[in-house]
This record gives structure tokens, sequence and C-alpha cells, in this order.
């Protein structure tokens, strides 16, 4: 490595001779060069073990292994598309993500941007770090806690409610359909947040300090300053984020929805995540559940090219 | 500053080149070498220990064991340990064990990495796979050709016994009609259980819970005494609607001798009805419906509950803090139908099966390792510890401890497992020589345990026919059996919580028709089959709870 | 000094206030979590136990510990995560940085490709044949070089890369300097943030990680110490349902443990490592970069 550099500088004199377009055309080579090998990766990691996805279409049958097993055609589709359980879990799973956009996409931005407002810098890097540990609690865990607090016998937010005499009778709260899908988002919010943000604290980090003394020198208040320096540097990875949370909206976490369902909240608790693995995965029915996988996929990716089609519209941000 | 810089990253790269190159010095070295050298050492000093012992082979071989059980973990340890140093001495055979998930074991079979024994679930989809792909060997042609004199037990043979007249596996935990003697009972882990404390305290008998209007009127006792124990309010019951069900006598096959699902006789929806009515009137409470049971076994353990269904749920917890606190078993309550109550027992089949590899290089070594583990006192050493060791027969042929072992057990109990094995090989347990020698105990709440299991022991019936109707992980009716599942559970919350009877009927024909839509018929179909071939197989005309 | 205005102290309260908030919510449950840890597993099952441990005791550390070879584990846990996150950041970001630059021939394309993986998975069975075929399995690689391009983490940093405003780059390319150059020595340390960031998130995903080492080693000489705890676990809980559905009596010492106090204190065991490195982190997190200070 060291000897490379020391052959390149050596070279310098030469280079400054070429002309502009093999500069160009050797710029491109080192481009690519750094790009290929990434490719390579993906084509022998990915793409290679990717006709695993055939067994979709077919009834998989271990011993005669994926290319053996015999065709069926759209079967496992149309056992999940027909069941009368698909618009139930279909509706639920678009209601909590699409809260989840609503209500948790912007908490991690707010957060970062709130946090860099903090002036004392102990207690900005006291307040990061103790916001991601939930994120290391696991769901069944951190569920349980959840559970409790939210108990209708000891809870501590009855205990509360009851003190203040917001209500006169403890509330079942895991049994208020009502409430459920409001509860799944406060939930992810509450242990996402510290963990979310990190990636916008780097961006906010990556500003040119330079900028903010400019702004300041014309006058921009706090407010101005956040609007006009740091919202457009993390722009950029907000929209990223932003397209990548919209083509995953059929995923709910597994774990997280579980832990908290009942027999009470099912019919608002049944997420796609849920069910298939109910019905398919913990029956072992490997076809079934890479046939919803593969239709869940399908989707993700249109509403990928499609948000990132809409951003490229309406903003100069889009991911391609 | 970029010199510093590149410097570093060569040391980073040289590191993990020094890495690399031990990772992969470490594999050479621990792959075959080291087993082969293990092995020329150990045949040095192994013939006259075999000569003397028995005619038996006993050279020193390893053997590959996969367990798929992704938890299962055991380090074969012939020197420290003192369970394997007794079978390798009785054996001559170290085993390597692997372990992984059904993924795992199916990545194993695709890819031919099939080890030399194989440990899965029963109801596992591979095992079908396994069985037909003759991939493992028929254990009865290999117990005839190398161990003629292995014993297992009929019963056993032909339940697992396949289309083709082979069986492949044998089992554990399982509970063969041959092994069982007089006084054994297969136990249940239902069964209808209140606290004795405050029985007595209000005047409530076990007999009282024989009848509804008795088991109504000694929970409303319990309600209207508005009882505080330990400053938590205490619950009248929490019940399971399928034990009430099965008291109610709910049959579980017809005249005709065909299956008959339990949730679709009238004893059910009387089930049902009953419970609406103890909801209705305050004795089981909404969040029965809600409460996980880590949940349910966090109010026992306060002493909030006065009644359950759920043998799951342990009350020692709450019997240290309170010697009186007790739950003894009470009724069971009794249908309208005259029907006699019944209880479901633990399943008879056992757990896993453990299959040979057909390619195996020593199956004549491996089928006597099975036999060997086969064994009634291995049951028991492979539970404890070795006998002499860990444990010996008292003078009433009970199973006594060791000081030593009970020593260290409670200072630290996995050291007491690395050093005695005890609890760490189960693949061959057979459970009943165990329960025949449980060890006498003076503790109340395990005395009252004990009492409970036997009590409702008379309350079993023979379940093998039924354990065979549970589909096989992979099937379609697999995924049929699990909507169905899913859909009950809404259903019985929906009937329990209902505001009157009369919404109760309608809930229930509601869910009988949602469940059809879903692919009952085709799902009753299956294991109405399954059922009539596995009667077939037990030589049985009729099975189920004998009713009336 | 600037005198502040009653709307910026209004301000700073308020966000004060949000932020303690913040703190004590999500410190809660993990306090909670690590209160459980060093509580008596029994005892935790009879409830109520939040503030401080009621009855203290190491059994569930000692159950965690007792298995001496778990420092191996530990060994090999430290050993990939330091590997295998070196070897991410810096694959990763070479790509990514190709990727960044507008002048890339077929990038939309490029972009396609490697995003398509992000939503389809061969499943298990053929990546067990794959890693076979190249010699991975029961190998220290199987750990690294899987993970070693992560697309999200590429696209991640490729949006990061994009904010280097262009003249900075551009005059070092008039100062002849190749793309090589330019990535190692000006476009890195530029990315410091972005960099921590994604070192972070693919050191917890290897510290965390056993699957992998689950489905394709069966040696025990690489059993990272996740696995290892992960066994150590459900197998407690697994002992339990099976003593319960075996009817045999729970031996005395296990009532100092539970599945539920086990598997907090696994938890503990294993954030803690990451709670002492991440301050070191963090310290790119926090101080801005200064750009100016860099072209100079």
């Amino acid at each position: 490595m060291n000897e490379a550099l020391r052959t390149e500088r050596r070279f310098r004199p030469a280079e400054a001779k070429l002309t502009a377009k093999s500069s160009r055309w050797r710029n491109q080579l080192s481009l690519q060069s750094m790009v290929w090998p990434g490719l390579a990766f993906l084509l022998v990691f990915s793409y290679v073990p990717m006709y695993g996805v055939l067994i979709a279409f077919k009834e998989y049958d271990l011993f005669e292994g994926v290319i053996g097993s015999p065709w069926v055609g759209f079967v496992h589709f149309r056992e999940f598309f027909n069941d009368p359980n698909f618009l139930n879990v279909l509706r639920n799973t678009l209601a909590i993500n699409l809260l989840g956009l609503v209500l948790g996409f912007p908490a991690p931005i707010l957060f970062a941007l709130f946090l860099n407002e903090i002036s004392s810098k102990r207690f900005k890097s006291f307040v990061q770090t103790v916001s991601y540990l939930p994120h290391f609690v696991s769901w069944v865990i951190f569920g349980g806690l959840m559970l409790t607090v939210l108990s209708p016998s000891n809870g501590a937010l009855n205990g509360l409610l009851l003190q203040l005499h917001l209500i006169d009778e403890p509330i079942n709260f895991m049994a208020k359909t009502n409430l459920f899908w409001f509860i799944m988002v406060g939930m992810e919010m509450l242990k996402g947040i510290g963990w979310g943000a990190i990636i916008y604290i780097a961006a906010i980090a990556g500003v040119d300090q330079e900028m903010y003394e400019a702004a300041k020198i014309d006058g921009a208040n706090r407010f101005q300053k956040i609007r006009y320096v740091t919202m457009p540097a993390i722009m950029g990875t907000v929209v990223i984020m932003l397209i990548f949370a919209i083509s995953s909206i059929l995923n709910t976490g597994f774990e997280q929805v579980m832990v908290m369902q009942n027999a009470l909240n099912l019919d608002v608790s049944e997420t796609i995540d849920t069910y298939v693995y109910k019905v398919g995965l913990s029956e072992m029915r490997y076809s079934y559940s890479t046939a919803v996988g593969l239709a869940k996929s399908v989707v993700a990716l249109v509403l990928l090219f499609g948000a990132n089609y809409v951003s490229r519209k309406i903003s100069d941000s889009s991911l391609f | 500053m970029l010199g510093k810089r590149i410097s570093g990253l060569v040391l980073v790269l040289s590191l993990f080149g020094s890495l690399l190159a031990a990772c992969s010095s470490n594999n050479n070295k621990e792959n075959a070498p080291s087993s082969a050298a293990a092995s020329q050492s150990a045949s040095e000093s192994a013939p006259d220990a075999s000569a003397s012992a028995s005619p038996e082979d006993k050279s020193p071989i390893t053997v590959d064991w996969f367990v798929s059980l992704d938890y299962y973990k055991k380090n074969w340890d012939a020197v420290n340990n003192l369970l394997d140093k007794m079978i390798t001495d009785n054996t001559g055979i170290t085993i390597n064990f692997t372990s992984g998930n059904d993924d795992k074991l199916s990545a194993l079979i695709a890819a031919g990495d099939l080890p030399d024994i194989v440990t899965l679930d029963k109801g596992a989809p591979q095992r079908g796979v396994l069985e037909k792909s003759g991939l493992v060997a028929p254990l009865d042609e290999l117990i005839k050709q190398y161990a003629p004199d292995y014993q297992v037990p009929q019963s056993i043979q032909d339940w697992f016994r396949n289309a083709d007249g082979h069986f492949y596996g044998y089992p554990s935990f399982f509970w063969a009609k041959e092994n069982m003697k007089d006084g054994d009972r297969i136990r249940s882990n239902q069964g209808l259980y209140a606290r004795k404390d405050i029985m007595d305290q209000l005047g409530i008998k076990p007999e009282d819970f024989a009848t509804k209007e008795g088991l109504v009127a000694a929970l409303k006792k319990v309600k209207d005494a508005k009882l505080k124990y330990n400053g938590f309010d205490v619950t009248p019951a929490y019940y399971e609607s399928w034990n009430i069900e099965n008291f109610f006598g709910a049959p579980r096959e017809d005249e005709q001798g065909n299956l008959v699902d339990r949730e679709y006789t009238p004893q059910a929806l009387e089930a049902y009805k009953f419970m609406n009515r103890l909801y209705r009137e305050g004795l089981i409470p909404q969040d029965s419906q809600t409460l996980t049971k880590d949940q349910v076994q966090e109010k026992v353990n306060n002493g909030a509950v006065f009644s359950t269904t759920n043998k799951n749920i342990d009350w020692s917890p709450l019997f240290h803090t309170d010697p009186n606190a007790l739950f003894v078993h009470v009724g069971p309550v009794a249908g309208d139908s005259g029907n006699k109550p019944y209880v479901d027992p633990v399943n008879a089949s056992g757990w896993t099966l453990t299959m040979i590899n057909s390619k195996a290089e020593h199956q004549d070594r491996i089928i006597k390792l099975f036999q060997y583990l086969s064994s009634e006192e291995m049951s028991l050493n492979v539970n404890y510890g070795p006998k002499g060791e860990a444990w010996d027969f008292d003078e009433n042929g009970k199973v006594k401890q060791s000081e030593a072992f009970l020593k260290l057990n409670a200072e630290d109990s996995n050291q007491a497992k690395l050093k005695y094995g005890n609890d760490t090989l189960g693949w061959f347990i057979n459970w009943i020589p165990i329960q025949r020698t449980q060890p006498a105990t003076v503790e109340q709440d395990q005395v009252a345990k004990l009492e409970n299991g036997l009590f409702f022991g008379n309350y079993t019936y023979n379940m093998l026919p039924f354990e065979n109707i549970t589909p096989l992980g992979g099937t379609e009716e697999a995924g049929i059996k699990a909507k169905i599942e899913e859909n009950r559970i809404k259903w019985r919350a929906k009937m329990i919580l209902a505001k009157s009877e009369e919404a109760v009927a309608k809930a229930y024909n509601d869910g009988i028709e949602q469940e059809k839509k879903l692919g009952f018929d085709k799902l009753y179909a299956y294991q109405n089959q399954k059922y009539q071939e596995a009667k077939k197989a037990l030589g049985l005309e009729h099975a189920g709870p004998a009713l009336k | 000094m600037r005198i502040k205005s009653s709307g910026d102290r209004w301000f700073n309260a308020f966000n004060a206030v949000l932020m303690a908030a913040i703190v004590f919510a999500t410190l809660a449950p993990f306090w909670f979590a690590l209160v459980g840890a060093f509580n008596s597993g029994l005892d935790y099952m009879r409830g109520s136990v939040y503030f401080w441990p009621r009855e203290i005791t190491l059994a569930n550390f000692r159950a965690v510990f007792s298995d001496k070879t778990i420092y191996h584990a530990y060994y090999v846990t430290i050993a990939r995560t330091l590997v295998g996150v070196v070897l991410h950041v810096a694959f990763t970001s070479l790509v990514a940085y190709g990727m960044s630059r507008k002048g890339l021939a077929g990038r939309k394309i490029y972009l396609v490709i490697m995003m398509f993986t992000m939503f389809f998975y061969g499943g298990i069975v053929p990546t067990y044949l794959l890693y076979k075929e190249i010699g991975l399995l029961n190998h220290f690689l199987v750990f690294i070089i899987p993970s070693m391009l992560s697309v999200w983490d590429m696209i991640i940093m490729m949006s990061f890369f994009r904010t280097i405003p262009e003249p900075i780059v551009e005059s070092a390319k008039i100062d002849g300097a190749g793309e090589y150059r330019i990535f190692v020595q000006l476009v890195l340390p530029l990315s410091m943030p972005v960099l921590a960031a994604i070192a972070l998130f693919n050191g917890v995903y290897h510290w965390n990680s056993y699957m992998d080492a689950m489905l394709f080693t069966t040696k025990s000489s690489l059993e990272p110490v996740q696995l290892f705890l992960m066994r150590i676990v459900t197998s407690s809980s697994a002992a339990l349902s099976l003593s319960q559905e075996a009817g045999s009596n729970m031996p005395e010492e296990a009532k100092k443990l539970s599945p539920e106090t086990l598997k907090l204190a696994m938890m503990i065991a294993t954030t803690a490592p990451i709670l002492v490195i991440y301050p070191f982190l963090q310290k790119y997190f926090v101080k801005g970069v200064l750009i100016g200070s860099v072209k100079g």
C-alpha cells in the first residue's frame, strides 16, 4: 500500500502530460475498479443462491432439492390471497406501518435536531448514550415490561391515571382494539428513537461548522440555522430513509407484534409477518412462506421505485 | 501524518493476516489428525480393558451425533465428566455432539453431510424425508443383524413403523404400555385445583367442585368474601375452556369409531356457556383471556388466585413464602350429559426420535450404543448422573441422591452438570423408571404435587391414537390446522366474554362456519384417516375416554 | 458575547426537559433489565421487581460464566467483530465512494443490481451449498466474508459522500490526485461521523450474531459468545418446560435461576462491552467536522 502510493507520486509529472480524454478514461477505470469488486461480491453471495426463491412456485421436497421439486405454479400465492383472513392481516399491517410513518419516522430526526441544540457537550453525549440503550433490550423483554406498565391490575399507567382521577376504573389497554396500533407505534418509537437517530446525528456532525458561523454572521436565529443549514445537510439521508421506510410498508417486526398479541386484540394485531409465521414457517411450510415473502418483496421493489420517482419529481434528492 | 495512518493500516492488515493464519492452522490441527492420534493412543491401552469386561468390541471410536435443537450443547469429556466417562468406558465410544435448528438439518440433508446419528423432533418434516430417502438405516434390521437381544417395546416399534414395514427412530420420553406396571400412571398437566388455606377459611369442601352449581357457589363465596392476600385482591378462578370441556366429558370418538373434534360436541357449547356464566358473574376476570402464562404465574405467586385448571403453573414460589398456601385437587366438575370427566395425559409417543445414518461407518457399534442407552438404569443415570457417584437406591428402592452431588448442585448447578453429566443426554430417556423411583420428599408442596398427579392420573385415558392426528410439518394440513387454531383463540375469547348466553350460541355457530371456510373438512378427513390408521396399528377398535 | 433572547431561554429549558424525559423513558427499561439480572430468579417470578433488586444474587451471572469455554467464545466474538468491522467499513466505503461519484458510467444500473439483493434472498439451503462449494463451512472467514458488503450501509455512506462539496474534490483533482488518493486522504477523513455510525451498526451486528455460527460451523472452537449464551438461556427454559412436561421436580438451585433472569443477565453480559466502546466512537458524532480547515 505504502509502495503503491509512492509509485503514484513518482509518476505524477508524467500524468500531467496526458490528454484530458485519457485522464477521464483512467479516472473512470479507477472508479469502476472500486465498484466492480462490490458487484462481483453480490453476484456470488446474493445472486448465486437466489435460485432458492423458485420453491415459491414448487412443492418443496428437501430430498429432491430446489431444482428437483415438482412445480405447482401459483398455488401458494393463491392460498395466501384467497385466505379469509387476508384482508384483515393486510389492513393491520398497513395501519401499523402508516401510523409508524407519520408518527415514528420523524421522531429520530426531531430527536437528532433537538439533541444538536444542547449546548452542554456532556449532557449531549449522556443523552445520546442513554437513548440507544433500549435497542439492546430484546423485544420479548421490552414487550414484557410494557405489558407490566399497561397492566390493568397493578400497572403503573393505570395507577397514575387513577391517582389523577382521569379514569374511574382501570383500563385493560391490551384489550382495547382501538388503541393497539398506537401502542405498537409508541413502543417502537420508545425503543428505536436513539438508535434510529445515530445516522442523523452522524449526518449533522458532518455539517461544515463554517456554515453555522456564516449563518450567525448573517444574523440567523436558532430556528433559521436549523431550517437553512442543518435540514438541507441531512435532507439526502432523510429522503433515503423515507424511501426505504415506504418500501418496507408490508413489514412489521415479527417479535414486537407477537409479544403484544392476545386473544382479544388479534383482530387488530395479526399482521402479515405474524400470520405467515404461524401458518407457514412454524409449520415448516417453506414453499408457502417463500411465496408470501416473494410477493412482499415484489411489492417492496415497486414501492421503492415509485417512492424514488416521486421524490425525484418533487425534491432534488432521490436515491438514484 | 499519512505515513502514520498507512503504517496503522499495515498493522491492522498484518494482524488480520496472522489471525487468519492462526485460524487456518487451527483448522488443520483440529480436523481428523487429533482424533486419529487420540484413537491411536487409546487403542494401545484398550485391549486388556475390553478383554476383561466383555467379549464385545470396545475399541475407541468417535461418532458424530447431530441434535436438531439449537440450544443443545454437550462437549464430550470422558476425563472429567463422570457420565461421559462411564459411557466411553463401557462402549469405547466418544461422541462428538453438534446441534442446530431444523434449517441446519435441512442443509445437512441437502448437502449430503448427514452425521452418524441424528436426533430430531418426531413431528419435524425432515423425519418423513429421512425415512423415505434411505438416508437413515432401519433400526429393526440393524437390531436383527448386530444386537439381537436389544428389546424395543413392540408398541413403540409398531407406532413408529413406516409403510415399508421398518421403523427408523428410537423415541425419548415415551410411555410404552409394555413398560408400565401396576401403579404406573401416565401423568396429566390438567386438573382442577384450589387453594387449601382459603377453602378452610371459607368452609369450602373439595367435593363442592363436583357439580356446576357447587363450583359456582364455591367461587362466589370467595368473591363475596372480598379476600385480600398480601394486599392483592384474590381472583376466584383462572380456567381454560378446553379443560372444562374435558370435565364435561366431550367425546373424542363417535359410535362408528370416527374421530370427533371436541369443539364440535354439545359439551363444548355447554362448557363455553358455563365459562361465560362464570365471567358474567364476575368469577373469572376479563384478563383471563389476555394474560400470558407468565403473568398468570405471577398472580399465582402473589397468592392472588384461588382456583386454576393449569398444572403447568408452578405454585412452589408461593409455597416458599407461605407454607399454608397449597393448591390441592378438587372436583372435578361434571356436566349435564352425565359423561364422566376426564383429563388429557401427556404425550405417550414421546418427544424426539434418534436415527442412524445408513452410511455410518460403525453401525454395529452405534446400535449397541442405542441398546446401552435405552436401559432403565441408563435413564436414571442420564437423569441424575452415574449410579454410585450421583445417586443410589435406598432401602425402599427409591433414588437417593449423593451428598456430594447435592452439595455441588446447590452451590452451582452448572458445575454439577459438568461433573456428573446429569440432565445432559436425554435422547433415550424413558420416564417410567424415573417416576417409579422418585426420591422420597418431605417438602409439603412436592408431596401435594405428587398427590395431585396421582389423583388426576385416575382420569387419564389412552390418548395414543389421537397423537397421530397432528399433521406432519410442511404439509398443507399443518397450515390449515394452524389457521384453525389461530381462529379458535379469538373465538373462545369472544364466547367466554359474550354479553349473554344467546350471544355465546351465536358466536359458537359463527366460529364453526369460519372454520369450514378455513378448510376444516379437509383437515378432518386427514385426521380421521390418521386416527383410523393409528387404531389399526394399535389393534384397537375404539379409543378415547370411556364415557358415561 | 451575545445576550440570549428569552425565546432562546425558553427553548433551552423546554429542550432540556424533553431530553430528560427521553433519558428517563429509554433508561427505565434498561434499568429494569439490569435490576432483574441481579435478582434471584424465583423471586423475580413473583413480580414487581423494578427499581432495585429484592433478593440480590450473582447466580445469574455465575450461570452465564460457569462454563470456562465462554472465554474462548468471547475471543471468537472479539476477533470477528474487529476483523469484520474493519473489512466491512473498508470495503463498503470503497464501493460507496465509487458509487457516489457522478462520473461513474453505469451508476444507475449498478445501483439497481445492488438494491435488488436487498429484497430477494435465496434461503438457507442454497446458501449452505454455496458456502460448502467455496470452502467457507467451518472456517472463521464464514463470519467475515459474507458480511463484508452491505448494500444498505453502502447507500448510507454514498449519500454522505455526496454531501461533500464538489469543489473540494475537484480542487484535489486539479492538484493531480487520483480517485483512490482522494478517497483515502480526503473523503475518508471528512466522513468520520458516518464511518463511526456504520462501524457501530456493523460492530453490533457482528457482536450479536449467532445464526451464521450455528448454521455454518460445527466446531466449538468457532463458537461466538452469543451462541453460547443463547444455548444457556433456551436450554434453561427448555429444561423447565421439560421438567414440567415430564413431571419431575425443579432442582433446588434452579430456583435461584429462571429463564427470564438468565436472559437479562445474558443481555447485560453482552451489552456491557458495547457500552464501554461506545464513548470512543462517540467523539465522532458530537464533534462537528471542520471541512474548511481540512481544505486549507
